[in-house]
């Protein structure tokens, strides 16, 4: 039987109404004029809320740590939950720009832009907690391990130090990935700019881009290595943070399911937050033909499957705590929902494993206000997951005589709401001056006369000698961005 | 195939698999197994345990290969995946032995729980006597436990199969959303079932030791072998036609160096954290596997698992060569075969043991029944799945611009 029927036509990723000549206008049009009200009073806000961050530090530093509401046996509080919560808010970045480019989703090209900056601006964030904490932040070079100079010796079995080779590297390949892909876009921007200056810093920031095959076939090398040593970076930065936990020898703590969980508990959140900054930022500066429904949509699936991932975790935590017949790690899951911390421990799993389901149906899928509340909750839940894991292991100790609570106090409160303010500033400031979609790639996806119909004739002689060459099999069809126009 | 653009395929029907072969696997299967079933009930003592071990080893590792391209298969639907549709054949013929004759084995290894078992021995100790383990390990519950887990998934397998076989046929409009449907419903199963029983079927053969990952690790291996299975079959259907073609082979390639990364994280995470914890009840499981001539089975299964595809796949071009991608498909189920054996042996042996003749007949009777699955499967069948709407799409490449 031969086959008659065509192939589901898919809802186009972009506005069918953009052509290609307004793209670079629309993407470079928030670089070039005064900011909006809206930007100003968001960025005002950001500011405000920045203030709580910087307050509890410096209080802190004359005070000292008692401020918070640590103690014995809870040595750990909400500077390693805060920690934690912002690193793994960066995974999305990582996972749309290098993982969904090698696995060739062409839906990322609307979001990997703000979604790599996410990334950065999270780490950052996330960078204050440990800098603080170190207690001599002026020395915190002393991790660097280059003893001849100082013969000084790290400790190479401590899982923390792990975290600072994993997080630095993971903070510069992303940094460097981030910022190869806004090259021909800096270029992009000087060929338009008007202004002297501007001309001169978008010339240096693009280092020379002259938009030729050449810098183009260079260009397109390097980002997909790129693109494969920063894809297992995806797993590596949350599974060694997991380490800091995992290889103790606390109940609760110790599992071997933690390093792929934490992997994927950091996807969930750094996907819940891309789609609210997404639907924050589509609005503000009208993008809402490039950030169209159908990549909200496809977010929120993935939000949805990782959230199954979440459900199936906890529950195999629980089934193995079970199963093992320790009684500690009885005790300590079951301490979880029916112990002092139950109302957190349910927060996490109503946020986690029931909201998210609501996306089961393309109604909510599809709704901005229902993306945008269960966005939230789910970076809530997260928020409590990592506050569950680490205060609830702790404060019960071995022996019940040093069995203690650690309850959050408005200090604990002040830093956390004030990293979103360090967060958010970042990220408007980015929105302001950055080219916030990546104009080259944008444009690969939009039908062409050059191109005919998508699928084209012209183009398939280029990607039917595939095997013939390194090149061709390396780089791919559909590569990473071609040169649709000149820059 | 570097030829035009195709407009539509015909049907091209199935293999030609002269019976002779598909009837001669068989055979080696029923002899196999027959030699099996006389050491298992006529043995002496010594003779049984080593014989159940070795029927527990051989169809553990085929039942993972057709459970790790079942999910495989799943995941191709709810993805939308295009690029797989013209190789969606090899999957389905390995999830067929789910149904062809493969959920007997599991059910029929119940008989000799108490030798694959120390828990369902007479004398059983346990490590915390009088707890819920004492009940939840014993021979009657696991009867329960082993039809909840196998029998749906079995079920779910083979509607995903079926639904596939009846569209070349009769095209069905409808029959990318059934299977995205039917799919969804079948990982969700998988993912909770799947692990339960490598915990309650597979980690339980060493009843005092647990571990949280032990269903990941137990995916990641079934995932891998099963992809690696594909690769060969790939290898096999490349000289019937050239609709499969470079590309194909590059992400089958490139899905066997990434999963094979996997597998590596998986396993490393998971001894790394036993490791330098030391917790007595979890490090003896390393310990047993490590000492009294175990250690070259690591060697062996790190390097054929992972090193090699690893090493040998990096560059682009070796991912569209397929001597290079089948000679490391077969290291790969060799290791995979060395990973099971090295989980499950070292509880009934403190040194190395080597497999004994019956269980080399054991082997090659479930594999006489695996391949005479598979090979029927594509002797009754056509190889591809010519009323997929998306098989153009997928022979042409138009989903690289999708």
């Amino acid at each position: 039987m031969s086959l008659a029927l065509e192939p589901k036509e898919q809802s186009p990723l972009l506005s069918p109404s953009i052509k290609m000549e307004q793209v670079t206008g629309d993407v470079l049009q928030p670089m070039g004029r005064f900011p909006s009200l809206p930007w100003h009073l968001a960025f005002g806000a950001a500011q405000l809320l920045t203030v709580l961050l910087i307050v509890p530090i410096v209080y802190q530093v004359f005070y000292g740590l008692g401020r918070f509401g640590i103690n014995q046996p809870v040595g750990w509080g909400i500077y390693i939950v805060n920690f934690v919560f912002w690193i793994g808010i960066g995974h999305a970045g990582t996972l749309i720009s290098a993982v969904l480019f090698l696995f060739r989703q062409s839906w990322r090209t609307s979001i990997n832009r703000s979604a790599e900056a996410m990334t950065i601006f999270a780490v950052m964030t996330a960078g204050v907690f440990p800098l603080v904490h170190v207690g001599r932040t002026w020395v915190a070079y002393w991790l660097i391990p280059y003893p001849a100079e100082r013969e000084l010796w790290v400790n190479f079995r401590s899982p923390l130090l792990w975290d600072v080779f994993a997080v630095t590297t993971y903070f510069t390949i992303s940094l460097l990935f981030w910022y190869q892909g806004l090259i021909p876009d800096w270029a992009t921007a000087r060929d338009r700019a008007k202004n002297k200056f501007f001309k001169k810093m978008y010339s240096i920031l693009s280092f020379g881009w002259t938009g030729s095959a050449r810098d183009w076939n260079h260009y397109e090398r390097c980002y997909r290595q790129f693109a494969f040593l920063a894809a297992p970076l995806v797993l590596s930065v949350h599974s060694i943070v997991s380490f800091d936990f995992a290889v103790s020898l606390i109940p609760g703590w110790h599992t071997t399911i933690f390093p792929p969980y934490f992997v994927v508990g950091a996807i969930f959140s750094g996907f819940a937050m891309v789609v609210t900054l997404m639907v924050i930022m589509r609005s503000l500066f009208n993008m809402e033909h490039y950030v169209t429904m159908r990549h909200l949509e496809l977010m929120n699936k993935v939000i949805l499957a990782t959230s199954i991932i979440m459900a199936y975790s906890y529950l195999a935590e629980f089934y193995i705590a079970w199963y093992s017949g320790h009684e500690y790690e009885q005790f300590q899951f079951l301490s979880r929902p029916f112990g002092i911390y139950a109302i957190p421990f349910w927060i996490m799993v109503i946020c986690n494993v029931f909201v998210p389901q609501l996306f089961w149906s393309k109604r909510v899928r599809t709704s901005l206000v229902g993306m945008f509340v269960i966005s939230i909750l789910v970076n809530v839940g997260m928020w409590f997951e990592r506050f569950n894991i680490f205060i609830i292991s702790l404060h019960n100790d071995f022996l019940p005589a040093s069995w203690g609570a650690y309850w959050p106090t408005a200090w604990d409160i002040a830093v956390t709401v004030g990293s979103f303010g360090l967060f958010f500033t970042l990220f408007l400031i980015f929105c302001r001056v950055f080219p916030v979609l990546a104009i080259a790639e944008l444009k690969t996806t939009l039908p062409s006369p050059s191109r005919g119909s998508r699928l084209g004739v012209g183009h398939h002689a280029h990607h039917d000698h595939y095997a013939d060459t390194d090149e061709e099999a390396g780089l791919g069809p559909d590569g990473p961005p071609r040169p649709a126009e000149g820059s | 195939m570097h030829g035009p653009r195709l407009s539509h395929i015909d049907d091209p029907g199935p293999l030609r698999i002269p019976p002779a072969l598909t009837l001669g696997t068989l055979a080696v299967g029923v002899l196999g197994l027959l030699v099996f079933l006389f050491a298992a009930f006529t043995g002496a003592e010594e003779t049984r345990q080593s014989a159940w071990a070795g029927f527990f080893v051989s169809y553990i590792f085929f039942f993972f290969i057709a459970l790790g391209a079942a999910a495989f298969l799943a995941i191709q639907y709810v993805t939308g995946a295009k690029w797989i549709v013209v190789l969606r054949r090899l999957p389905e013929a390995l999830t067929s032995f789910l149904y062809r004759g493969g959920f007997v084995f599991p059910l029929f290894a119940l008989l000799g729980t108490g030798y694959i078992y120390s828990w369902a021995a007479p004398d059983a100790t346990y490590p915390y006597p009088n707890t819920v383990k004492e009940w939840w390990l014993s021979p009657g519950v696991h009867v329960v436990k082993v039809i909840v887990y196998v029998v749906p998934l079995v079920f779910l397998a083979f509607f995903l199969v079926k639904n596939s076989l009846r569209s070349d046929r009769r095209p069905d409009p409808g029959f990318s959303q059934r299977q995205l449907r039917l799919s969804i419903i079948f990982l969700v199963a998988f993912g909770f079932l799947f692990s339960l029983f490598s915990w309650d079927v597979v980690m339980s053969v060493e009843p005092r030791w647990f571990s949280t990952m032990f269903g990941v690790y137990c995916f990641s291996g079934a995932f891998l072998s099963a992809i690696a299975a594909m690769m060969i079959l790939t290898f096999v259907l490349r000289r019937r036609t050239d609709l499969v073609q470079g590309r194909h082979l590059y992400d089958m390639g490139t899905y066997v160096m990434g999963f094979a990364t996997f597998m590596a994280y998986i396993g490393f995470s998971q001894f790394m954290l036993i490791w330098y914890a030391n917790l007595e009840d979890e490090t003896l499981f390393y310990i047993r596997r490590f000492e009294g001539n175990w250690m070259p089975l690591v060697v062996a299964l790190s390097l054929l698992k992972f090193i090699i595809p690893f090493l040998v796949l990096m560059p682009p071009r070796m991912r569209t060569n397929v001597y290079a991608q089948v000679i490391c498909c077969l290291g790969i189920l060799l290791g995979q075969f060395i990973d099971i054996y090295w989980i499950v042996m070292p509880a009934y042996s403190d040194t190395l043991v080597l497999p004994g003749l019956v269980n080399v007949a054991t082997f090659l009777g479930v594999a006489g029944i695996f391949g005479w699955s598979t090979l029927s499967f594509f002797a009754s069948h056509s190889y591809l799945p010519a009323g997929d709407p998306d098989l153009l799409s997928s022979v042409n490449g138009d989903y690289l611009h999708a």
